[in-house]
């Protein structure tokens, strides 16, 4: 290669290196959120927040089998909205990369059972007493806590693969759903359901919870505060006027209708409202981690104080 | 045993290096756990692996069986009928393209949950590669044979059982060797659905972050698939054996 076409490539290409640098310099400044599911009023207040501009938010959605959790603690995110057992068994299987609570959406956990009203039950206990299926995404930990508390069940487990089909098609089909979500789904297709919280039956983790990695709070603490202020904000608001939020919600997920957005919403206010919206207290991250350890999913009892941080 | 060495001396070079790796922390064990803790995962819960295992293995060799009968019986039905082969055989495509994950919570409404959509996930996606090569193998007979078989005025049935028949034998061996492994695949996909097997612990494991979990029903399932192509390699070498039409059985080691 002759020297005069050389540094004519080497002209060319220094610059657009340069270029990409500061391009992803800048794409840096920009906090990459993970959320565990799709764009649904659950996230509604993180939304607003991306609305409101305070902080440059990039919101990635989840769906089933998103790996959130692992995604946040080997640093390809910036922070994710994820389940407080998530956090505890992650921090309990890679302690080399800690992650940490700093907001908790729900102050009461919205997951539920439902199940066809027709079937005259009035409570979780019903459903485990009486045979039929129940449909649960195998593994998550509030199923093996009712496995240890109904040990003599008389129901057969399947998988849950999302949406409402199976309770469509199956007379007696229990399935895990969102409080918010998958009740309205089935109201829509015209079939009446019951609803039982899985925290009525004592086991009442945070959920949606916000989470960053421990050594980016110790690193960037000031900043971090800053990203909890506004996400703050921007679900007092979301709260205040659903809204503007969920019209971009609507947007991004289309399998939800403008009226399921807004009675989603409504929904799920008494669940979140709060003192302090997102403040977290020791008590209950440690009851959560003294049920862990009964049920075999954490070995050893982690200190409840490192798992979360109430920013002020 | 001589054939096997390389093989075997490799995975345990392959095992050596993975392990010194994560000793030394170069990969994390969370993301790619060593072999010591996908052994320890194995060993907590053997009765659990055991049933499992043998549930995918089940459900892989009857989707297996269903793949091999409906696929040999379409492409002997094809080969006889031009006409129906220019009408279905670019339907039959669609088994090959469709993506299972996206049809298996269907299969679930279909077939209910249990070992049935377990079976027809498999057979689904192991039964165009058999359809495919036993078809290319009824069809791809020199022309000299056939020229010879239409001197003797044999019919299209004595052609088909006394010629194409016998030249397809290879050429099916080899699309069951691709059925094997997907057959393999398509109960992992249809478990995560409708329940059991490896596929149900390696969902379950998932949720639970237990990576060590997943990697060892990996190894599982490449055991199981490296048992279904010794059976068949086994079959289809004492089937040449004692066919009368032998080739060399240097083609079937191969």
């Amino acid at each position: 290669m002759n020297s005069h076409f050389s540094k004519k490539i080497i002209s060319i290409f220094i610059p657009m290196l340069c270029f990409t640098f500061v391009a992803s310099a800048e794409g840096k400044k920009t906090i990459t959120l993970a959320l565990n599911w799709k764009a649904e009023p659950q996230f509604g207040g993180f939304y607003q927040t991306q609305l409101e501009k305070k902080i440059p938010l990039k919101i990635l959605e989840g769906g089933s089998g998103t790996p959130t959790i692992q995604m946040l603690s080997f640093g390809k995110v910036d922070a994710a909205v994820v389940s407080a057992e998530e956090i505890l068994i992650s921090n309990a299987q890679n302690p080399q990369n800690p992650v940490v609570a700093l907001f908790a959406v729900f102050q009461t956990n919205p997951q539920i059972w439902m199940t066809r009203q027709d079937r005259g039950f009035h409570s979780i206990a019903d459903v485990l007493n009486h045979p039929g299926l129940v449909a649960a995404q195998s593994g998550l930990t509030y199923v093996q806590f009712l496995k240890k508390k109904y040990p003599h069940s008389k129901v057969q487990w399947v998988p849950y693969s999302g949406g409402i089909a199976g309770l469509i098609n199956e007379k007696n089909y229990t399935q895990q759903g969102f409080l918010t979500s998958e009740p309205l789904l089935a109201e829509e297709k015209g079939i009446k359901v019951s609803t039982f919280l899985i925290a009525d039956e004592g086991f009442n983790p945070y959920t949606t919870v916000l989470a960053v990695r421990k050594s980016d709070l110790k690193s960037k603490r000031q900043e971090i505060l800053k990203w909890v202020e506004a996400i703050r904000k921007g679900w007092e608001d979301y709260l205040k006027n659903p809204l503007p939020a969920n019209q971009l919600m609507g947007q991004i997920n289309t399998s939800m209708d403008a009226k399921t957005f807004q009675k989603s919403s409504e929904l799920q206010k008494k669940l979140i409202e709060a003192k302090s919206l997102g403040s977290m207290t020791e008590k209950r991250w440690d009851s959560l981690i003294q049920t862990l350890v009964r049920l075999k999913i954490l070995a050893h009892p982690l200190k409840a104080q490192d798992q979360f941080i109430n920013l002020k | 045993m001589k054939k096997r060495m390389p093989f075997l001396l490799f995975t345990l070079f392959l095992i050596c290096v993975w392990e010194f790796l994560s000793w030394r922390s170069w990969i994390p064990e969370s993301l790619f756990p060593p072999p010591h803790q996908v052994l320890k995962a194995l060993t907590e819960t053997p009765h659990e692996w055991r049933e499992a295992t043998l549930r995918s293995a089940l459900a892989s060799g009857e989707g297996l069986l269903i793949s091999l009968a409906s696929g040999v019986l379409l492409a002997f039905i094809l080969s006889l009928f031009t006409l129906l082969k220019r009408a279905l055989l670019p339907l039959a495509v669609f088994f090959q393209t469709v993506p299972i994950i996206a049809i298996a919570p269907l299969l679930v409404i279909y077939f209910g949950y249990g070992l049935p959509t377990v079976v027809a996930s498999s057979a689904i996606v192991a039964f165009f590669p058999v359809l495919a090569s036993f078809l290319i193998g009824l069809e791809s007979v020199e022309k000299e044979k056939l020229e010879l078989f239409e001197l003797y005025q044999a019919n299209s049935w004595q052609t088909l059982i006394k010629l194409r028949l016998p030249s397809a034998f290879l050429s099916l061996y080899s699309g069951l060797k691709v059925a094997v492994g997907l057959a393999i695949i398509g109960t992992v996909a249809g478990e995560f659905v409708a329940g059991g097997g490896l596929g149900s612990i390696i969902d379950e494991a998932r949720t639970q972050q237990r990576v060590d979990r997943v990697f060892a029903a990996l190894v599982l399932l490449a055991l199981l698939g490296l048992l279904g192509l010794s059976l068949l390699q086994f079959v289809f070498y004492t089937l040449n054996k004692i066919r009368p039409y032998a080739r060399s059985s240097e083609e079937l080691s191969s």
